[in-house]
C-alpha cells in the first residue's frame, strides 16, 4: 500500500509545538487503528489526543500495553459503523489487515479463509455524544469497504469542526458503491468542506497475468507497485482555508468559521503530509490574523522547506518520461537533427572505410 | 502528465498485423493540438482519427503534416451546444487557451491572452449528421471544459465508446462543486466506463517559490514534486469481466461487446501497459474469442513482464542524461538563455 507523504522534519510543527504556540490539544480520531497511530503523529508529543478503534480486540489488548503509561492514548475496541448494535465481522487470521465487515470471495484474487465473529458497532457520533470522543481535529478511517458507513455514523463528528481527513478508498463500483467508493466518500468530505489533498496508490496485477507468466517461469516482483491497475489508495481531504476565503461562491455552503488554533492546526496536517507550499500559503495569506499568536515570518521561513517530501518511485518514473518527451520536442533539438543526421553519416562512411 | 505507454504492445502490433482486428478502430481526440498520441500509431491503417481543436491554426498544421485519408482535422471546439463562443488563446502556452478566462492563481502562470470567437459543436451532432463515426477511444484535454464535451456526447459514448482519456484535477469551482473529477466520473459511470489508471503532476504554490527565493534557494522545480496533485490524466475504461460477472454492480447493464470491441479493449489495455487486465480479458473470454484469435498466443504474447518495465527508471535516467549531455543541447543552450530572456521581457510587457 502507498502511503501518503509523511514529512518527518516538519520544522513548523516542531517549532509551534515546543513553544506553546498551539494552545489547544490536536484531537485524532483513527477507525482502523490496527498496527497503532502513525508515526506522524508522535511529533505533536504532549499535544495529541488519541482515539483509535477496532473490531479485532486482541488487537486492541495489544495497543493498549504498548501503549501503557501514555495517557494521551486511548484504545477502543469496537468497530464503527453507521449504527449502534452488533454486527458479524470476518476475520482474516492469513492478513488481520484485511479482515471487514464484507465477506470476501468473487474478486480475482483468490479469496482468503475467514473466520466470522460478532463484534460490537459504535456510531462515532454516538460516543462523541456521550464524551467518550472530543471534538476531533483529524479522522483516519481504514475498514476494508465498510467506509461509508463510518461517515454515515459520524456526520455530527464531521460537523463539529474536522479539519482534515484521511481515508482507505478506490475507484471499484459495487451494488453498495454504485458511483465508486471514491465518489461516495469525497460526496461526503465534500459536504463538510473537506476538498482532496493528496493521493498515494499501490498497482496489483491479476492472478492470471501472474499464472501465464509463472507457466513461462518468469516470478514477478507484485511489492513492486509497477504493475496492474491503481488498487488502493489513501487519500487526505483537508479544509481549504485559502480556497474558502477567495471563492467563496466554489461551496454550496458556508464552511464554518475557524480560530486561530484550528488554522495553525491546518497548517500541521499539511506540512506532516509534505504540503508544506500549501502550509506556507496558507500563512503568507492570514498573516495578519495569525501574528497575534506567532511570528509569521519565522514560520514562513520554516515552511519554505524544498525537502518536505521525497519523490516516489512511480512520481519519479513519469517525471522522468516527461523530461525526454520536453528534450525531444524541444526546438533545440529539432533544430540540430540535421547536425546529429550529418554525425551519423560520417560515422556510417568511416565503418565502411 | 501522460500515462504510460507500453511501446512494445506484441499483442496489437500481432493482431493488427495479421489481420485479426475486422474494423477500423475509430479516436476521437478533442483537442488534438500538437497531434494524436504517437502510441495509435501501432495500430496502423485500422487507425481512423477524428482531431478537434478551437484553434484554426492547429488544425492547418496537422492537415500539412498528416495527408493520410484516415486522419481528420476538424476546426471546431467540442461543447455542449452548438453556437458561437468566446475562446481566450494564451498566447505564451497555446495548450492552455481556453474557454474560461484564468482568474488570479496561486500558482504562477505565465499568460498573454487573446479573445476570439470560434465555433462549437456538440460531438453528438457530428455524430448524428455522419460527419464523425462510432468512436471506439475517446480523448479530451480542454483546459476545463471537459464536462462540457462529455455533456454534448452522451449518444456517442453510449454507441460504444470503451474508453476515455481525460484530463481533469480534484478542484472543485463554482459551476462544479462537486468538483471537475468527480463530476467527469460521475458522467461516464452512467456508461459503464470505470477508472483504470491515472498520472498527474504536482505544481507548489506561488508564495512557497518566493519564500524558497527569499532564504536563497533555487526555484522547486515542476519535476520535484512538491505541491497538491494538479492536473491529472484519466483513462477511463469498460470493464469487460466486472461487466459479466458482477452485473449487478452497474446501475444500468452496460451494451454488449462484440468480439471486435472485446479486442479492441485489450488493445487499449495493453497500449497503456496495462496488460494483465489484458490477459485476465482473454483467460475470461476465450470461448468468444477463440474463433477469431489463437488465445494461447495473445496470452504469451500479452504475458509481459516488461509491459510497465520495471527497469525503466534507470533506462529512463540514462537517456535523461544522454540527452542533456548530448552535443545537441550543449551547443544550443545560448539559444534556450535568448528564449528565457525573451519570454521574461515578453511577460513583464
Amino acid at each position: 500500500m502507498e502511503d501518503l507523504s509523511f514529512n518527518s522534519r516538519a520544522p513548523f510543527t516542531r517549532w509551534v509545538t515546543t513553544k506553546g504556540l498551539l494552545r489547544e490539544a490536536f484531537s485524532v480520531v483513527d477507525v482502523g487503528v490496527q498496527g497503532g497511530a502513525s508515526v506522524r503523529w508522535d511529533l505533536l508529543d504532549d499535544h495529541l489526543v488519541f482515539h483509535g478503534f477496532d473490531a479485532i480486540a486482541e488487537v486492541i489488548d495489544e495497543l493498549k500495553q504498548q501503549n501503557a503509561g501514555r495517557t494521551n492514548r486511548h484504545f477502543h475496541a469496537f468497530a464503527i459503523g453507521a449504527a449502534d448494535g452488533e454486527r458479524e465481522f470476518y476475520v482474516n487470521p492469513a492478513n488481520p489487515t484485511a479482515s471487514s465487515m464484507f465477506r470476501q470471495g468473487g474478486n480475482r484474487p483468490d479469496p482468503a479463509t475467514e473466520q466470522a465473529r460478532m463484534v460490537p458497532v459504535r456510531r462515532l457520533d454516538s460516543l462523541l455524544a456521550a464524551g467518550v470522543i472530543p471534538r476531533c481535529d483529524f479522522l483516519k478511517v481504514d475498514v476494508e469497504g465498510f467506509e461509508k458507513d463510518v461517515y454515515r455514523g459520524a456526520r455530527e463528528l464531521l460537523q463539529a469542526g474536522v479539519l482534515a481527513v484521511e481515508t482507505e478508498t478506490n475507484f471499484s463500483i459495487s451494488p453498495e458503491y454504485p458511483k465508486s467508493h471514491f465518489a461516495t466518500i469525497a460526496e461526503i468530505a465534500l459536504d463538510h468542506h473537506l476538498l482532496f489533498f493528496d493521493l498515494g496508490f499501490n498497482r496489483i496485477p491479476r492472478a492470471s497475468f501472474q499464472r501465464a507468466l509463472a507457466r513461462r517461469n518468469v516470478k514477478l516482483d507484485t511489492g513492486s507497485n509497477m504493475l496492474g491497475r491503481p488498487t488502493t489508495f489513501n487519500v487526505l481531504f483537508c479544509r481549504d482555508l485559502v480556497d474558502e476565503a477567495d471563492h467563496k461562491d466554489n461551496y454550496a455552503t458556508p464552511p464554518p468559521p475557524v480560530n486561530v488554533d484550528q488554522t495553525i492546526k491546518t497548517m500541521i496536517v499539511c506540512e506532516l503530509y509534505g504540503l508544506s507550499d500549501v502550509a506556507l500559503d496558507v500563512a503568507e495569506r492570514f498573516a495578519e490574523k495569525l501574528g497575534h499568536r506567532l511570528d509569521v515570518d519565522h514560520a514562513i521561513a520554516l515552511l519554505a522547506d524544498p525537502q518536505c517530501r521525497a519523490p516516489d518511485q512511480i512520481f519519479e518514473l513519469t517525471r522522468l518520461q516527461r523530461r525526454i518527451s520536453d528534450l525531444e520536442r524541444s526546438t533545440s533539438w529539432r533544430v540540430t537533427a540535421p547536425l546529429r543526421a550529418f554525425k551519423r553519416l560520417l560515422r556510417r562512411s568511416d565503418n565502411g572505410a | 502528465m501522460d500515462l504510460y505507454f507500453n511501446e512494445a504492445a506484441k499483442f496489437t502490433r500481432w493482431v493488427t498485423a495479421a489481420g485479426v482486428l475486422q474494423e477500423p478502430f475509430v479516436l476521437v481526440d478533442v483537442g488534438v493540438q500538437g497531434g494524436e498520441h504517437q502510441h495509435w500509431n501501432l495500430l496502423g491503417d485500422h487507425l481512423v482519427v477524428h482531431g478537434f481543436d478551437a484553434l484554426e491554426e492547429a488544425i492547418m498544421q496537422l492537415r500539412r503534416q498528416n495527408w493520410r485519408a484516415n486522419r481528420h482535422y476538424h476546426a471546431f471546439a467540442a461543447g455542449k451546444a452548438d453556437e458561437e463562443r468566446t475562446f481566450y488563446f494564451n498566447a505564451a502556452n497555446p495548450t492552455a487557451s481556453s474557454m474560461y478566462r484564468q482568474g488570479p492563481s496561486r500558482f504562477d502562470v505565465q499568460r498573454r491572452e487573446q479573445t476570439r470567437k470560434v465555433q462549437v459543436r456538440r460531438l453528438d451532432t457530428l455524430f448524428a449528421e455522419g460527419l464523425i463515426p462510432r468512436a471506439d477511444f475517446l480523448k479530451i484535454d480542454v483546459e476545463g471544459f471537459e464536462m462540457d464535451v462529455l455533456l454534448g456526447a452522451q449518444e456517442l459514448i453510449g454507441a460504444g465508446v470503451l474508453a476515455v482519456e481525460t484530463e481533469s484535477n480534484f478542484g472543485i469551482s463554482a459551476s462544479l462543486r462537486t468538483g471537475h473529477f468527480s463530476a467527469i466520473s460521475d458522467t461516464l459511470v452512467d456508461h459503464g466506463l470505470l477508472v483504470f489508471d491515472l498520472a498527474f503532476n504536482r505544481v507548489p504554490r506561488a508564495s512557497f517559490q518566493r519564500a524558497l527565493v527569499a532564504k536563497g534557494l533555487p526555484e522547486a522545480s515542476i519535476h520535484e514534486g512538491i505541491g497538491k496533485p494538479s492536473t491529472l490524466n484519466v483513462l477511463f475504461c469498460r470493464d469487460a469481466i466486472q461487466e459479466t460477472d458482477e452485473a449487478d454492480s452497474y446501475p444500468t447493464p452496460p451494451r454488449p461487446l462484440s468480439p471486435d470491441q472485446l479486442i479492441k479493449l485489450i488493445i487499449i489495455y495493453e497500449l497503456h501497459g496495462l496488460n494483465d487486465i489484458a490477459v485476465d480479458t482473454v483467460d475470461r473470454f476465450t470461448t468468444s474469442l477463440t474463433p477469431r484469435v489463437d488465445v494461447v498466443r495473445a496470452i504469451e504474447l500479452l504475458a509481459d513482464p516488461a509491459c510497465r518495465n520495471e527497469s525503466l527508471d534507470t533506462a529512463l535516467g540514462r537517456r535523461v542524461r544522454e540527452l542533456e549531455q548530448s552535443t545537441s543541447w550543449r551547443i544550443t543552450k545560448p539559444l534556450r538563455a535568448l528564449k528565457r530572456a525573451w519570454q521574461k521581457i515578453s511577460s513583464s510587457t
